[in-house]
């Protein structure tokens, strides 16, 4: 428009004008907008380090280290350490380490408190304890193989279940799923394979599922916790992705197996700050490392240490496509 | 009770009965435009007595009846004028200044510096729209927010952000005002470029400390930008294409006294971006992004004593990606404020003035998505929507009374109902086309009101003394809760000498609605969120102490202003957590409770008449927060805490044509949490391997990222053409291409085993051009009238013989497929009207196959066409073309040779436009094709186009 009006211009008002014959718009877009920085770091003292997630009706396995320097990628495991182990503040045992682990003969059940103490030496007494949640009830359990196609055409499963809850206090739960197929291998036998599936970031919506939000950052598993619930048989439908059954071209008889947490709180505080922090990781804005624009703490229950000391107990299903 | 006392003692201790007064009084406006001038000085230094105009340019004066007075009125920009009354009775008389020749060297003078000092206004700057267009910026043109960021005490939060921070507070503690209608989303393309139209501002006043007692809402400042009226005297325009937006404004009087003024400006690229993109993706997918804003104000004249003024703004951004193959999705987000206003304003007599406003304002982002699946063969749809808004309706009457030249009492009340929706998500599912779900996840309506009422007295107490002191009662209400906000204002100035006074200013204020942004960048999925029965609003103390200099030799002004500041009941996020869009518990995610300490000392230097106008801005200053569950209920720096911030901002009038602008801009490193170690975690979902890299953050905002400095250059070049004038700038952002740091960021360096850090930088040096045109009436009656004669000349000529082609990838091909079409054809022209002709076409597709490698379709087309056009119109020509001709069609393949070769009759019949170019030697035409048969791609339906030469 301003073109055709200086064009006009020109030609009729017989002006010798002035004419925008050459611009030259040179845009230098850097494409090394990533550079390296010098940061001097103060120096490191380590912190003793816990790790720990244990389930009701097996060992307790714990694993120590020590922590490093943020920009050092190796860590140092402490062996001679000594760890007590008790239940509802009785003392049970001492851990004994095995293989850089610290396991115990004790088998933890639901509804009893369980702590630890870690003596270290030249370091103060680690403590950390965890309540044993009982086993959660899954009333049942459904699933529609290949219920949709979705706009990148590939197949969705959808499926439903049933959990009861009294909801006479605040619970967490995670909820995990894993298909077992057959399909043919690279020798041409056929082979067995038990993969993780995916959850549907975008097509899951039931408040149950995106309530905690660990939807926006991990599509391995889902935590949820009750408050979400409308009821106390509460029914949840969600999509997930079987990408390495189909993959396979296995679309026969398959098997998805439930694996269903209850968990502590500090559990699933862990758990989701964990995929957080893990999210930062592969997020737009880190440049391929970890944005260091909102601080995100990895939840530690543990005095005067870092990590996790947390309880969980588990109902675990296997359903068959035809026979569910 | 001794408190209300003493209060209402100052109120009205300006109070002076006067016998045999009269007074003066009227609006002053610019002589070009009859624009008023907000803010102009009326000063009579025989009385040493002086106002301002309020915002609607209304000034008022008393004298006594018998005296022969002379007053001086001045405004930047303009030259001053001084006006010699002798009257008996009260006058009404509107005052025209005259827009100063730029070049002119004018000392401030002593009457214009003296009101300078005397005002009783601390934290406070003032710019004219001018103003702002001459400083470069990104883009190519002055920009409102990239201004206001250049002012002491006022941050933005990084290069690729939206929002300002001031003086410690956060993004949503300003209150954006576009003529008293509160804006809640002030920005388009992420803090690119600013919601405001510089092309209709007309000023725009930044209080960031002292505030009077009519503003309230937030916490931090008030960016009121007043329009312009439209001009009085005649009608005029402009255009502007630039790199980033394009924008057309119309202006012009409407029967003598009543003026209009419209606006509108595009982010034009997505126009080339959807078919870019489409391309690019081999028709897979497009996307485009956009962004436009409309303003429009008119102003009615009822008499010399009512006007009535209407404005609408609506301006969204909008961004669409679609997704072409398999089963069609698309992805909708669009956001953006829809403003209104009717504002009266009413002159009872000449010492008392009123105005009523009834606004209204809505903030909303809405993302759509539609995908579309398949369940049992048939084609399902599912719409999802997430969705945030906020809409305001206000009510106000404000009314002014003069009591004498040196006192004014203004007072009133206003009152806003807020609808919030802050979390809205739903899903629609239809299979086919009957609906057969409707889900509603989280819908969060809300209802709130807020009441104001304000008094404040502006007043000077013998020659020396000045205070504008005011107090403003704040009420809000929501669900069962009840909130009560009483916000003492004290301003007080005291003129040590003619040039030179000192400043004090406390002031209280409190915020209902809060702001929870996702990231420190700028996506527009902010969430506005009203306190309520949990969440008490937020509330800031603010206690600021200033000297104010002009020095009348270099024409310089200083202020010097040190402030404390203190806030309450802040929100944030709970650490770790944040906004994921469909939640019914949003009070859940947030931390309340917190507060902030924010000081500083601001030091602004300005020049703003003769050849060097300016200014140099300097902040040292120090922000923190604080709450009980972040950062362990330690204080720690706030993320946009920047010790020194210094900006020199100049622009140099070389000639009358060539000015040339610059700013350099320097800011302490923006502070972010590093962290202090890491450890090895347990977890399980790292891929078969039960344990992965942790890392554990002490303290929040411990580090500090690289100082951050830039420096852009403008330069515009003027010149008067028969239109009008025109102006090119040229703009160089970020000239020595710094490569300022967003945010950091560790990665871990395979070679060494070890993380290192890196930094990500967004604008390097980007250069930028904007053409702008202004015209006016009597241009374009010049350009009507040049046109007319041209029409003459050329309908005479007339050229028998065209030669036209076309060549040109085909844009709307299937995935997988490269088409090339082509065209070549002459026409002879029988009657002007009438022309006939031969044309050759065809198409060649391309496919690349892993199998055959590649293949190529052949289409040949050789026929006659046939075109009548309505030859009145003489630089374009609509016509309607008919074509009929023999295709011949056929596969080639490197490996079978060439195959199924058909040959069949076709035809199209083709409505288009002519464009004649260079004395109608070259010639433009575009029409859109309509056959019966396949044109290409299955499309029966194409856009074509031919380029040609006559002879």
């Amino acid at each position: 428009m301003v073109l055709g009006i200086e064009v006009f211009r020109d030609q009729y008002c017989m002006k010798s004008s002035f004419k925008i014959s050459r611009l030259f718009v040179v845009f230098l877009l850097c494409f090394g907008c990533i550079a390296e920085v010098d940061m001097d770091m103060p120096e490191h003292y380590p912190t003793p380090v816990v790790n720990c997630l244990f389930e009701e009706g097996r060992v307790i396995s714990l694993q120590l280290s020590k922590s490093a320097s943020p920009m050092v990628g190796e860590f140092e495991v402490i062996y001679n350490a000594t760890v007590e182990l008790y239940k509802d503040d009785c003392f049970v045992e001492e851990l004994v380490c095995s293989d850089e682990k610290y396991c115990s003969e004790c088998i933890p059940v639901g509804g009893s408190m369980y702590k630890i103490v870690v003596k270290i030496d030249s370091y103060n007494p680690l403590e950390g304890s965890d309540f044993m949640p009982d086993c959660p009830a899954l009333n049942s359990f459904r699933f529609v193989d290949s219920a949709l196609i979705d706009e990148d055409e590939n197949q969705l499963s959808l499926a439903s279940f049933d959990m009861y809850d009294d909801l006479s206090e605040l619970r967490f739960y995670e909820l995990k799923l894993y298909s077992k197929f057959k399909h043919v291998g690279f020798s041409g036998d056929s082979v067995e394979s038990v993969n993780n599936i995916t959850f549907s970031k975008t097509k899951n919506y039931h408040p149950v599922i995106t309530g905690s939000g660990s939807l926006n950052y991990t599509d391995d598993f889902i935590l949820f916790s009750n408050e979400a619930f409308s009821e106390q048989n509460q029914s949840v439908r969600f999509y997930y992705y079987d990408f390495d059954r189909v993959w396979n071209h296995s679309y026969d008889d398959h098997e998805l197996i439930v694996v269903l947490r209850a968990v502590s709180e500090d559990y699933y505080k862990y758990k989701l700050q964990l995929a957080r922090q893990k999210f930062q990781s592969d997020n737009v804005f880190g440049g391929g490392g970890i944005a260091l624009d909102e601080p995100v703490n990895l939840h530690s229950n543990i005095v005067d240490g870092l990590g996790i000391f947390a309880a969980y107990s588990q109902f675990v299903d296997t359903i068959s496509k035809y026979n569910q | 009770m001794r408190k209300p006392v003493l209060l209402i003692a100052i109120l009205f201790s300006c109070v002076y009965l006067f016998a045999q007064k009269i007074t003066i009084s009227g609006y002053v406006k610019c002589a070009d435009s009859g624009e008023v001038l907000v803010g102009a000085h009326v000063f009579g230094p025989q009385l040493q007595k002086g106002s301002c105009t309020n915002k609607l340019g209304y000034y008022y004066f008393t004298m006594d009846a018998s005296d022969s007075v002379g007053f001086v009125v001045s405004y930047v920009g303009y030259n001053d004028l001084e006006v010699n009354v002798c009257a008996k009775a009260d006058l009404w008389q509107d005052i025209y200044l005259v827009p100063a020749y730029i070049l002119d060297e004018v000392a401030i003078s002593e009457m214009s510096g003296n009101m300078f000092e005397r005002k009783a206004e601390i934290s406070n700057v003032t710019l004219s729209g001018e103003q702002i267009r001459q400083l470069p910026s990104l883009g190519g043109e002055g920009d409102v927010i990239q201004t206001i960021q250049t002012m002491p005490g006022v941050k933005t939060n990084n290069e690729w952000a939206n929002g300002i921070l001031v003086r410690g507070g956060s993004p949503d503690h300003n209150l954006f005002l576009l003529d008293d209608s509160p804006m809640y989303f002030v920005n388009h393309m992420g803090g690119f470029v600013s919601s405001f139209n510089t092309d209709v501002v007309n000023n725009v006043n930044l209080i960031k400390g002292g505030f009077p007692a009519a503003y309230g809402g937030k916490l931090s400042s008030i960016i009121d930008v007043n329009l312009k009226n439209g001009n009085h005297k005649e009608f005029n325009g402009s255009l502007n294409v630039g790199l980033i937006t394009s924008k057309i404004t119309l202006e012009g009087p409407v029967k003598q006294k009543n003026a209009y003024i419209f606006s509108y400006r595009r982010f034009m690229y997505d126009l080339l971006m959807r078919p870019v993109s489409k391309a690019m993706f081999e028709n897979e997918q497009s996307f485009g992004y956009t962004f436009y804003d409309m303003n429009f104000k008119y102003n009615h004249h009822i008499n010399d004593n009512n006007r009535l003024s209407v404005m609408l703004y609506k301006g969204d951004d909008n961004f669409t990606i679609k997704r072409l193959v398999g089963n069609e999705s698309l992805i909708n987000h669009k956001w953006g404020n829809n403003l209104a206003s009717i504002k009266l304003s009413h002159v009872f007599s000449p010492e008392l003035y009123a105005s009523a406003r009834l606004n209204y304002s809505r903030y909303r982002s809405v993302m759509e998505t539609e995908t579309g699946f398949t369940q049992n063969d048939t084609l399902c749809t599912e719409k999802a929507q997430l969705r945030t808004s906020v809409q305001d309706v206000i009510a106000a009457v404000n009314f002014t009374y003069h009591v004498c030249n040196n006192s004014t009492i203004k007072f009133g009340v206003s009152s806003t109902m807020h609808h919030f929706n802050p979390a809205y998500s739903g899903c629609e599912t239809f299979i086919g086309n009957d609906l057969k779900g409707d889900t509603v996840y989280s819908n969060c309506l809300m209802k709130a009101v807020s009441n104001s009422a304000y008094v404040l007295a502006k007043s000077s107490l013998g020659k020396h003394f000045s205070s504008n002191i005011g107090f403003r009662m704040a009420h809000y209400h929501i669900g069962n809760a009840n909130y009560w906000s009483p916000e003492p204002r004290v301003l007080l100035n005291y003129q040590i000498k003619k040039l030179f006074a000192i400043r004090s200013a406390y002031s209280v204020m409190s915020q209902n609605v809060q702001m929870l942004s996702n990231l420190s960048i700028g996506f527009p999925l902010e969430v506005w969120l009203p306190s309520n029965e949990q969440i008490k609003p937020s509330g800031a103390r603010q206690l600021t102490i200033g000297v104010a200099k002009s020095l009348a030799v270099l024409n310089l002004r200083l202020t010097i202003d040190a402030y404390y500041k203190q806030f309450d009941n802040l929100i944030a996020y709970k650490e770790g957590l944040n906004f994921t869009g469909s939640t019914n518990n949003l009070y859940g995610l947030i931390e309340s409770g917190g507060h902030g300490v924010s000081k500083g000392v601001e030091c602004l230097l300005q020049r703003q008449c003769g050849k060097l106008t300016g200014f140099l801005a300097y902040t040292l200053s120090k922000s923190t927060r604080q709450f009980d569950n972040i950062n362990q209920g330690k204080p720690f720096v706030y993320t946009y805490d920047r010790t020194h911030d210094f900006s020199l901002n100049l622009s140099y009038q070389i000639n009358q044509q060539l000015s040339v602008a610059t700013s350099w801009t320097y800011a302490t490193g923006q502070a972010f949490s590093m962290p202090t170690e890491s450890m090895l975690v347990v977890d399980e979902d790292a891929g078969g391997n039960t344990q992965s890299v942790g890392f554990v953050y002490n303290d929040i905002n411990t580090h500090r990222l690289k100082a951050y400095h830039r420096l852009d250059i403008g330069f515009n070049i003027t010149k008067p053409v028969s239109l009008g004038v025109r102006t090119i700038n040229v703009s160089i952002f970020n000239v020595y291409n710094r490569q300022n740091p967003v945010y950091y960021f560790l990665k871990f360096n395979e070679s060494n085993q070890a993380y290192k850090l890196y930094q990500q930088s967004v604008f390097p040096v980007m250069p930028s051009v904007s053409y702008r045109l202004c015209f006016n009436k009597t241009g374009l009656e010049t350009l009507r009238n040049a046109y007319v004669q041209r029409h003459k000349h050329l309908k005479t000529k007339l050229f028998k013989h065209c030669v036209s082609g076309q060549y040109n990838r085909f844009l709307g091909a299937d995935f997988g497929y490269k088409p090339w079409v082509f065209a070549l054809r002459y026409s002879y022209a029988i009657k002007p009207y009438l022309v006939f002709g031969a044309e050759y076409s065809g198409c060649r597709i391309k496919k690349y196959s892993g199998y055959d490698l590649s293949w190529t379709m052949k289409n040949d087309n050789c026929g006659l066409f046939s075109r009548i056009k309505l030859p009145m119109f003489v630089f374009v020509e609509p016509f309607i073309e008919t074509n009929a001709f023999i295709v011949r069609e056929c596969n080639v393949s490197e490996r079978y040779g060439v195959s199924g070769a058909e040959f069949y009759f076709s035809g199209y019949f083709a409505p288009g436009i002519c464009v004649n170019l260079f004395d109608k030697r070259i010639r433009f035409d575009l029409f859109y094709k309509i056959s019966h048969n396949e044109i290409i791609f299955n499309k029966t339906r194409v856009v074509s186009y031919r380029l040609g030469f006559n002879f």
